[in-house]
């Protein structure tokens, strides 16, 4: 899932200085579980933002929706028709498909995007993947050094490793530590005898954004022309 | 204005009691499961309905029957209290309140309290 968190309200405020019609959009999916932008999160930012126009004489219209997935253009077809300003409480993805979507629209984040990981507890999240492109998870009992290592160190950990947490912070499992106890168990500790070379960042972010193309999934003509690149 | 969000185990009973006294036309009670329920778009709404303070009353600290309710009520009443500062109003408008069923006392002196946040706020605000 991604993980986001809610804006400050004041930035909030301010970024809607000078709107009229507002939408506040929620999203079902990740914002949701990381309680930062999903239906209830929508219904309470529209309470806000009403009650402090009304104590400001701001005369704002607003409303809120809230749709399945932000980050697919068939699930934000409710939002047809609105006009004004929508403030996104979906992630950077899902703002950027409405913009993409209703290009007269002007849309405004809620949310900070900030991760891809998982649920730790309740009202924990924490990263799991970088989303690096290149996954190496099978050599490394499923934990990826490149997210949770401060390092992304790729051959075993460093030498600020102590009673298995980082140096960047008590707070901060190991990464390489994890591997380590993780491959005990599986005994599969052989693997780290392995040498992981040093790792191919062209599928990373360096390149710009990256496109990924199910060619099977593709109609018509243009799949002809996606086969054609690969 | 003053509404109350009562848990049905601690504070509706002694909000209850305490109104059998008297002096109490201007408190609205809400009975709810678990102070941990009230959300807070919720209280929010009350203030946009014109609530001028809002109280949450549920149980003592580590007695809740849903484990932490009232904690995560607390926490909740805390963030509000921010939210409201920042959209426009002043402080202590929204207070937690941790009480026992025959604690009546406790909720009238609450009230009370929030009576005085309420008197001497701005008109404007209220």
């Amino acid at each position: 899932m991604i993980i986001a968190e809610r804006k400050p309200l004041t930035e909030v405020l301010e970024m809607l200085d000078g709107s009229g019609e507002i939408t506040v959009l929620g999203c079902r999916s990740c914002t949701a579980i990381c309680l930062a932008g999903g239906e209830k999160e929508a219904k309470e930012m529209t309470e806000a933002l009403s009650l402090h126009s009304e104590l400001k004489g701001k005369s704002w219209s607003i409303r809120p929706i809230t749709v399945e997935r932000a980050c697919e253009k068939e699930f934000i077809l409710p939002l047809q028709g609105v006009k004004g300003t929508v403030l996104s409480l979906a992630c950077g993805v899902g703002a950027q498909v409405v913009q993409e979507m209703f290009p007269a629209l002007q849309v405004i984040p809620g949310v900070n995007t900030s991760s891809m990981g998982a649920p730790e507890g309740m009202g924990v999240f924490v990263e799991k993947c970088a989303g690096c492109g290149d996954c190496i998870l099978h050599l490394t009992a499923g934990i990826c050094p490149i997210a949770r290592c401060a390092k992304s160190l790729l051959n075993g950990p460093c030498g600020g490793s102590q009673n298995g947490k980082c140096e960047v912070s008590p707070e901060t499992p190991c990464a390489w530590d994890q591997i380590v106890r993780s491959l005990t168990t599986q005994g599969r500790l052989d693997l780290l005898e392995r040498n992981i070379p040093p790792k191919d960042w062209r599928p990373s972010r360096s390149g710009g954004p990256r496109r990924t193309v199910n060619v099977e999934a593709v109609p018509g003509d243009a799949q002809k022309a996606w086969r054609d690149t690969e | 204005m003053i509404v109350c969000y009562c848990c049905s185990r601690s504070g509706m009973p002694a909000a209850l009691k305490a109104m059998e006294v008297g002096d109490m036309d201007d408190v609205l009670l809400r009975e709810v499961p678990c102070t941990g329920s009230v959300e807070r778009w919720e209280v929010l709404h009350a203030f946009r309905q014109g609530a001028e303070g809002v109280l949450v009353v549920g149980c003592l600290l580590e007695n809740c029957a849903h484990h932490y309710g009232n904690e995560i009520a607390g926490r909740r009443a805390e963030t509000l209290e921010k939210m409201l500062v920042d959209l426009g109003l002043s402080q202590g408008k929204v207070v937690m309140v941790h009480l026992a069923e025959h604690q009546s006392h406790r909720f009238r002196q609450a009230v009370e309290a929030m009576r005085a946040t309420v008197r001497s706020t701005p008109e404007e605000e209220r």
